[in-house]
């Protein structure tokens, strides 16, 4: 026994030591090969700045072909996000011309987790029938993360599969994600009909659904609007506040009968969005019930009445006065407070 | 009874005694065992990490609004470079609130007069309790910081009526002394991002400036302390966050998100009261009753450490400074053990009862006591000739080398994780501080930890003056 105790403890002794030196060695040879790695990177910036003023792409070309494909895939791309329009255009072709596509395709297979990701999301400067095949198949990837990216390249090449088989794809688990959201946003003006078609599925994840309909509220399409009416009444209380959103974001005073209906609705989620709305799209009409939500037991909710009134200007000024007369109370404290702020203002 | 009939029955006693510390401590190696190794396991499945330039390119357009709450008290050094620095985050929508409790100093002066602030009026949820309010502040330059001066009422009040002003949906609490990397709060948000329903708590990791270059509110260049305490302490904070909290986190039984810097979700933290008021560990407390809350309410929900997202402090670099904080960690984490007892254990509180809890009487309740015991115990024992001295030195070897194995598996994680040490001779000074803090700073530590416990049970809440010589900083 003791002897066992004096081996173990000689042994942990030894690991401790010998670890330490192997991670003070790898440190020692990374910090050299990243020194190696930063020189490249100078010169490929100074070479991209100069490029970006004068054009001469067989200068660029020159460097290009003496620096590591790594290095150009990280720090080019930082710099590429850095340009806007032609300039960015121009500096991703001379990518292109470099064969640099065929490297990012090969880490996007055989890179790690994070490494696919990016290259994923660089494949987008590299269009063509190789890249969108490549990112097809990332959808299989074992990372949800890759898949969610891979999916947003897609969508931005206009490559993408029908949205269900996109999300099939993506997997239950990444359907939490909100870069979802982004990924509805990338579908935009092209993917309506499919997005119009999605959030009406009341099978759908009511999450997912809130994340299109966002999405679809940045299209200025008036057609939507009948359909945010109609899903303003959903039993999912995410679906109906993000329909609200939407109806207050598009401002068609014929919404009223939707946003007014949400004002009454038990879940807090939808009664704030709904006296927002309220404001945005001037309906007097509500003016009473935005005051009776002044009371309301939900902070948000007071406070979006609350500004939904102010809103209203002089008639709005008047109920709020009104409430902040009133005895001690809820209502009372949320109406001071914003007549507090507006005099400060 | 005379000496030799005794001699058997303190042999007895002695063998009992020293099975227990024994028994004791190899059930903490087991949890620092489990530890490493889940720590090890979580590294390699945990989420791809981004190079902080694409971050924002990445999350900018989803990530939700945060609001930085910051408690200060007598914070006059540091607290003009922190709120630069918080100013200068890089994360698309979010807004600074230093809650000024009360300070005896220049706080608030020199918030007022750097920020040039004036008083402003600000509807606010009055949802959790707090000491009076004196007023708001904000500055004309700056839409992104709001101050709030109040009486004193200590960190949780403090925080609590922060918490109550705020209007994002999550919000981050850190200390009045701390500097956040620029990048902390976007990497922070990820989980929020990711999993937005189920999160609703991420840690990040605290690291310990003493003796980094910071300029203009941001560390310029990382170097290891020159004092040895803050150096013991470097170590200490890399098993805790990069083995300990790690590890916890992935099997969703994370116990402490650091009130150092923490991020939350406001209407879950609102919905079991906020930070409980006088609490020693009022961080510690926060998560076990939201553990409590979301159990009881059958809510799936995660709280998560992750690594990136670095914060950095100034630790205690004198004796007398670092005795009182962790005397008040110990009292804490006693406290709130006792407070939610009914939770040890108890299979209603599934993995948090049995490991969390399980951990925390392991390591915390138990841990101190049985260490000091094993210190003074057992040479007695040896003196009395009932414990062989071959027996005593080699556990004592074994204590002190699985202690530095485990030091260095935390060196590991750390490369692996962060690699935040600028020069590989960084890890053997670290090393070489893994291998030292056996020999005296340990058993200091456990004394620290006793007086804590003998306050905890004299119910002395006093919480001891923090002091602070402030960053390093570059010249001009």
């Amino acid at each position: 026994m003791l002897q066992f105790i004096w081996v173990a403890s000689l042994l942990l002794c030894g690991i401790a030591f010998a670890v330490t030196f192997v991670l003070a060695a790898l440190r020692y040879v990374g910090d050299r090969s990243e020194s190696g790695d930063a020189f490249a990177r100078k010169r490929l910036f100074t070479a991209l700045v100069r490029f970006t003023e004068d054009d001469d792409k067989a200068a660029l070309q020159r460097v290009l072909a003496e620096t590591p494909p790594r290095v150009i895939a990280n720090a080019g791309f930082e710099f590429t996000g850095l340009l806007r329009g032609e300039d960015e255009a121009r500096v991703e072709r001379a990518f292109g011309d470099a064969d640099l596509g065929v490297y990012v395709r090969r880490r996007l297979r055989k890179g790690d987790e994070a490494e696919r990701i990016y290259c994923a999301e660089m494949l987008t400067a590299f269009p063509g029938r190789q890249t969108v095949r490549s990112l097809t198949a990332t959808l299989d990837d074992p990372s949800r993360e890759v898949r969610i990216a891979a999916a947003l390249a897609l969508v931005r090449l206009g490559a993408a599969p029908p949205i269900g088989t996109l999300l099939d794809r993506i997997g239950m688990r990444g359907q939490r994600s909100r870069r979802l959201v982004e990924l509805f946003r990338a579908l935009g003006e092209t993917g309506t009909d499919e997005l119009r078609t999605f959030i009406s599925n009341r099978a759908g994840a009511p999450f997912l659904r809130a994340a299109a309909i966002e999405a679809l509220a940045a299209v200025s399409d008036y057609g939507l609007i009948a359909l945010f009416e109609e899903l303003a009444g959903d039993p999912s209380s995410e679906v109906a506040a993000a329909s609200i959103r939407a109806l207050g974001r598009h401002g068609r005073p014929e919404s009223a009968g939707a946003v007014v209906q949400g004002l009454r609705r038990a879940d807090w989620e939808v009664r704030s969005e709904a006296a927002e709305a309220v404001g945005r799209l001037g309906l007097s009409e509500a003016m009473d019930e935005l005051a009776m939500l002044l009371g309301d037991d939900e902070w948000v909710v007071r406070y979006a009445a609350g500004k939904a009134l102010q809103d209203f200007g002089v008639e709005g000024r008047r109920l709020l006065e009104h409430a902040a007369a009133g005895t001690s109370s809820r209502g009372q404290r949320t109406a001071s407070m914003i007549l507090a702020e507006d005099q400060a203002a | 009874m005379t000496l030799q009939e005794f001699q058997p029955l303190l042999s007895d006693a002695a063998f009992v005694v020293a099975w227990v510390v024994v028994g004791s401590g190899l059930a903490q190696t087991l949890v620092y065992l489990f530890q490493l190794v889940v720590a090890g396991y979580a590294l390699s499945r945990r989420p791809p990490v981004a190079r902080s330039a694409l971050l924002w390119h990445r999350y900018g357009e989803v990530a939700p609004p945060i609001a930085l709450i910051v408690p200060a008290y007598n914070e006059q050094l540091n607290i003009v470079e922190s709120v630069h620095s918080m100013l200068s985050l890089e994360y698309p929508n979010f807004e600074v609130i230093i809650v000024n409790d009360g300070s005896k100093d220049e706080t608030l002066r020199r918030l007022i007069e750097a920020f040039e602030l004036v008083p402003v009026n600000r509807p606010w949820e009055d949802s959790l309790p707090h000491a009076p309010l004196r007023g708001l502040y904000a500055s004309p330059s700056t839409d992104r910081l709001l101050v709030v001066d109040k009486e004193n009422g200590g960190k949780a009040d403090a925080q609590n009526l922060g918490i109550n002003v705020s209007r994002a949906p999550i919000f981050c609490v850190i200390d009045g002394d701390s500097i956040l990397e620029p990048d902390a709060l976007i990497r922070a948000a990820q989980p929020f991002i990711d999993d937005p329903e189920r999160t609703v708590a991420v840690g990040g990791t605290i690291r310990i400036a003493n003796n980094s270059v910071v300029s203009g509110g941001r560390i310029e260049e990382v170097r290891l302390p020159t004092q040895i305490l803050p150096l013991f302490q470097v170590v200490e904070y890399l098993r805790a966050f990069l083995m300990a909290r790690l590890a916890w986190s992935r099997i969703n039984t994370l116990m402490l998100v650091s009130g150092a810097f923490g991020v939350f979700r406001r209407r879950e933290v609102i919905a079991v009261g906020g930070f409980t008021k006088g609490s020693m560990g009022e961080d510690l407390d926060l998560i076990i009753k939201l553990h409590r809350h979301l159990i009881t309410v059958r809510q799936p929900y995660r709280i998560q450490f992750i690594p990136e997202p670095v914060c950095w402090t100034e630790a205690p670099s004198t004796l007398a400074v670092l005795g009182r904080q962790r005397s008040r960690w110990q009292r804490g984490a006693l406290e709130v053990f006792f407070r939610y007892g009914h939770m040890f254990l108890n299979p209603r509180y599934g993995r948090v009862g049995i490991f969390g809890y399980g951990h925390m009487f392991i390591v915390d309740v138990m841990g101190p006591i049985m260490e000091v015991l094993g210190y003074i115990l057992m040479p007695l024992f040896w003196a009395l000739g009932v414990l062989d001295l071959d027996f005593l030195l080699a556990f004592t070897a074994l204590v002190f080398t699985y202690g530095i194995f485990v030091s260095v598996g935390s060196l590991v994680l750390a490369e692996a994780e962060l690699k935040r040490f600028p020069r590989a001779r960084d890890l053997l000074v670290l090393f070489a501080a893994a291998v030292l803090e056996n020999f005296g700073y340990r058993q200091l530590n456990n004394l620290w930890r006793v007086k804590g416990y003998w306050q905890y049970l004299r119910s002395d809440n006093s919480w001891g003056e923090m002091t602070r010589t402030g960053f390093r900083s570059t010249p001009g």
